[in-house]
């Protein structure tokens, strides 16, 4: 499945504008990269594409999912569509799971909502998926406060995968985590993503994180896309001022030198 | 001559089997400029807390050397600074004797325009020029040493390389020894010419910034320096 | 500036004017009214309007417009005094419950606890039981009762400023208890307090018509909007038109008070009102 953002335009009440004609494609399978600075509109669009965006604003253009315009459908249908079709992990995961929920009753989630499956199967679904992304099912009972971050980011992984969706929005999704939790995050969205399938747009401010995982990226810069092509060419070879300085800052927070 | 030393500290918390800081020394000398890098529940903060006099240890015991000026910035802008407050305001407080031409520096040495953000609100400005205040607060009462727990990971990537520039600015101008906590070695390599690393409540390696990145003793620090490359 | 901001807004300006009026009535109601509050004429009882009674007369041959102008002094003064005493008992509450003591933190609460369960009409009976019913008495009991209800409704929020990192900072600067609650959490839950005061104000109008028409409110030989509406309560089956000039006014100075209280959160909150940010684009804007 593929999704192709055409001149999306998001605007506030007050009329001042957002995100700015700005378009967009995810290939079938594909991992894209979406960078930009806090405040540059990047959260927007992928809340535009979930049908989630604040009632003080507006979308226009068209998110095209397989030829059909997802702007123009009911809310119940695009209800429909997150969680099966489309999935998202989110910056913080201790605020996107239920915290009154255990592992296992918050990652069954999307299957009740959707699917048909007799209670037995819906066990064995989301054993499954915490196997797959590295969580012992001795975790399956606990709440999301008992976990570490990095634990309760594999969780929310877990929920956004385990419905099989054919795209993974991932926004911000190692923010919020160490290091070494951060690394963990990315290895698994690549190789998940990769086994499924499934496209991968994901959202970033930093260029360290969309090197390791996208295999092409956009630049947003004040809600307009500013550059955009194959990532490590990009990266190798801005153009744009603003994506020279992205570039720049995320190469001085790596660990320069050669050994180790 | 050390400014700052913790000796065999030990902290446990009632209801945990195991310590919070298990046998922990390090030191800080003089002018020197230190990063405690580790994992979350690694111990980095406890340590901080800790040498700062927010916690005491269990055992062991933490030495500050006389006269030692604390400066302290913490992770989150938004947290610690005064959401009701202007920025002026809030480089001033609590140090008595302190006019507009000492905000001004504090300020400046941080890359911030006085002009531009004395008289702003913390919600109208930029989590990177935010930490920057934090960094001007503490710079204000001329520390002779800097606290800093986490200073750049609550701010975006163009955030963090301003907070970086300033850091080192104001570690290579001041005369001033600096502690800072961090998740990640790339921004340790950048601020820093010792590193002590924590894992588990422990101290697993401390040396040269340049000998730890390129000749690292513990497999743990291996793995962090491999999650920060580029 | 707030008052600038206030009076751009609807929802500040037209509850604004009411409580203007109010309180001029009141005023003017010192010096002059139409009739004396003994002025009764036992020939037109229960009068309609006319050029001599504009509002009518009760069922004593009372000039129904002059007990309302004089009870609006009254009601303003309860209204004034109930703002006042519940901010300050409220406001020194809440300090003493997120106290950086914990022993005087810990006994506070307990105290605000104890006493937030006994109901207003328990504390104006004991209030009123040694000298009679007064105004002081209603006055009283209100605002101990709305000023426990605000330390329980503000205490949270000023708890969790107590326990932020720029209180952890100030503290580690020297800075004193005192001046931390002042300079850093009041100014955070001064919306709050607003908010409940306003609330408590528009309340002190209904309880202040409850307690008098139970009798331990205001004294009958005092004007008051809650004595007229009792004095022709009693009547309403009979003669309903004489009950609805009391009743309106508190209905709409009870909305007004509410509202007002709405718009003066958001415009006196720096982080709500961009003119007290000196924030430029919005002055232009304006």
């Amino acid at each position: 499945m593929s999704i192709d953002i055409q001149n999306l335009s998001i605007t506030l009440d007050d009329g001042r504008t957002r995100v700015a004609d700005v378009s967009l494609r995810v290939n079938a399978g594909e991992r894209v990269g979406l960078i930009g600075a806090s405040g540059s509109g990047k959260s927007l669009i992928t809340r535009a594409i979930l049908g989630t965006l604040p009632r003080t604003m507006r979308a226009e253009g068209r998110i095209l999912v397989e030829g059909v315009d997802i702007l123009q459908l009911s809310e119940l249908d695009r209800a429909a569509m997150r969680g099966t079709y489309l999935a998202a992990v989110f910056q913080n995961p201790l605020a996107a799971l239920n915290p009154v929920r255990t592992v296992k009753q918050n990652v069954a989630l999307p299957l009740k909502l959707h699917y048909a499956l007799t209670r037995a199967q819906r066990r064995d679904r989301v054993l499954q998926a915490l196997e797959r992304v590295g969580l012992s099912p001795d975790l399956a009972s606990r709440y999301p406060s008992e976990l570490s971050g990095g634990q309760a980011q594999r969780v929310a992984i877990a929920e956004a995968l385990i419905s099989s969706p054919q795209l993974l929005l991932a926004d911000e999704p190692t923010t919020a985590l160490d290091a070494l939790a951060q690394k963990h995050v990315m290895d698994l969205l690549v190789s998940l993503t990769g086994e499924q399938g499934a496209g991968l747009l994901l959202v970033s401010h930093d260029f360290t994180v969309i090197s390791k995982a996208t295999q092409r990226c956009y630049v947003l810069h004040d809600g307009s896309v500013v550059e955009s092509g194959v990532t490590s060419e990009l990266l190798a070879h801005p153009q744009e001022d603003y994506t020279k300085e992205l570039v720049a800052a995320a190469h001085q927070i790596a660990v320069k030198g050669e050994n180790a | 001559m050390s400014i700052l030393s913790l000796n065999h500290v030990t902290k446990r918390y009632r209801g945990s089997a195991l310590p919070a800081l298990d046998d922990v020394s390090f030191s800080v000398g003089d002018g020197e400029h230190v990063a405690i890098v580790g994992e979350s529940g690694s111990g980095k903060t406890t340590s901080l807390n800790i040498a700062l006099g927010f916690d005491v240890p269990s055992s062991g015991d933490v030495q500050v050397a006389e006269p030692t000026t604390t400066g302290l910035v913490f992770q989150n802008p938004a947290a610690s600074l005064d959401p009701r407050w202007r920025v002026e305001r809030i480089v001033r407080e609590g140090v008595p004797g302190v006019g507009e031409a000492d905000v001004r520096a504090a300020l400046e040495a941080v890359s911030l325009d006085y002009d531009e953000l004395a008289q702003r609100y913390i919600s109208d400005i930029s989590g990177g020029q935010a930490q920057r205040v934090a960094i001007a607060r503490a710079l204000v009462s001329h520390p002779t040493l800097l606290v800093a727990d986490e200073p750049v990971s609550a701010v975006d990537v163009l955030g963090k390389k301003h907070i970086i520039e300033s850091l080192r600015s104001v570690q290579n101008e001041r005369s001033l020894a600096s502690l800072i906590v961090l998740h990640d070695l790339g921004v340790a390599q950048q601020l820093s010419e010792r590193i002590i690393v924590m894992q588990a409540g422990r101290v697993v390696e401390d040396g040269a910034t340049a000998e730890v990145l390129a000749h690292p003793q513990h497999r743990y620090t291996a793995q962090l320096i491999d999650a920060a490359r580029w | 500036m707030i008052l600038r901001s206030l009076i751009r807004r609807w929802d500040g300006l037209l509850p604004l004017i009411f409580v203007v009026l109010w309180a001029l009535v009141g005023l003017v109601s010192l010096l002059w009214t139409p009739y004396a509050l003994t002025d009764t004429d036992g020939y037109s009882v229960w009068a309609a309007p006319s050029a001599a009674h504009v509002l009518g007369t009760d069922g004593a041959g009372a000039d129904i417009a002059t007990w309302l102008m004089a009870g609006s002094a009254t009601e303003f003064a309860i209204v004034v005094a109930v703002i006042a005493l519940t901010a300050v008992l409220g406001v020194g509450g809440v300090a003493l419950s997120v106290a950086h003591s914990a022993r005087v933190r810990s006994v506070s609460v307990l105290v605000i606890d104890a006493l937030i369960s006994i109901p207003t009409v328990v504390i104006a009976l004991i209030l009123a039981a040694p000298a009679g019913a007064s105004v002081l008495a209603v006055i009283l009991a209100c605002s101990i009762v709305y000023a426990l209800n605000l330390m329980r409704v503000v205490r949270p929020a000023a708890a969790a400023a107590a326990r932020s990192q720029y209180v952890v900072y100030a503290r580690y600067k020297g800075v004193s208890e005192w001046r931390i609650f002042v300079q850093h959490i009041l100014p955070q839950v001064m919306p709050s307090v607003i908010i409940t005061v306003s609330h408590s104000a528009a309340t002190a109008i209904l309880a202040e018509s409850g307690l008098t028409y139970l009798g331990i409110g205001v004294p009958a030989h005092v004007a008051s909007w809650g004595q007229s509406l009792a004095t022709a309560a009693r009547f309403v089956t009979l003669h309903p038109a004489t009950a609805i000039w009391p009743g309106l006014l508190i209905t709409v100075a009870v909305i007004a008070l509410n509202i007002l209280g709405d718009a003066v959160r958001e415009c006196a909150d720096p982080l709500t009102n961009p003119l007290l940010r000196g924030d430029r684009t919005q002055e232009v804007k304006n």
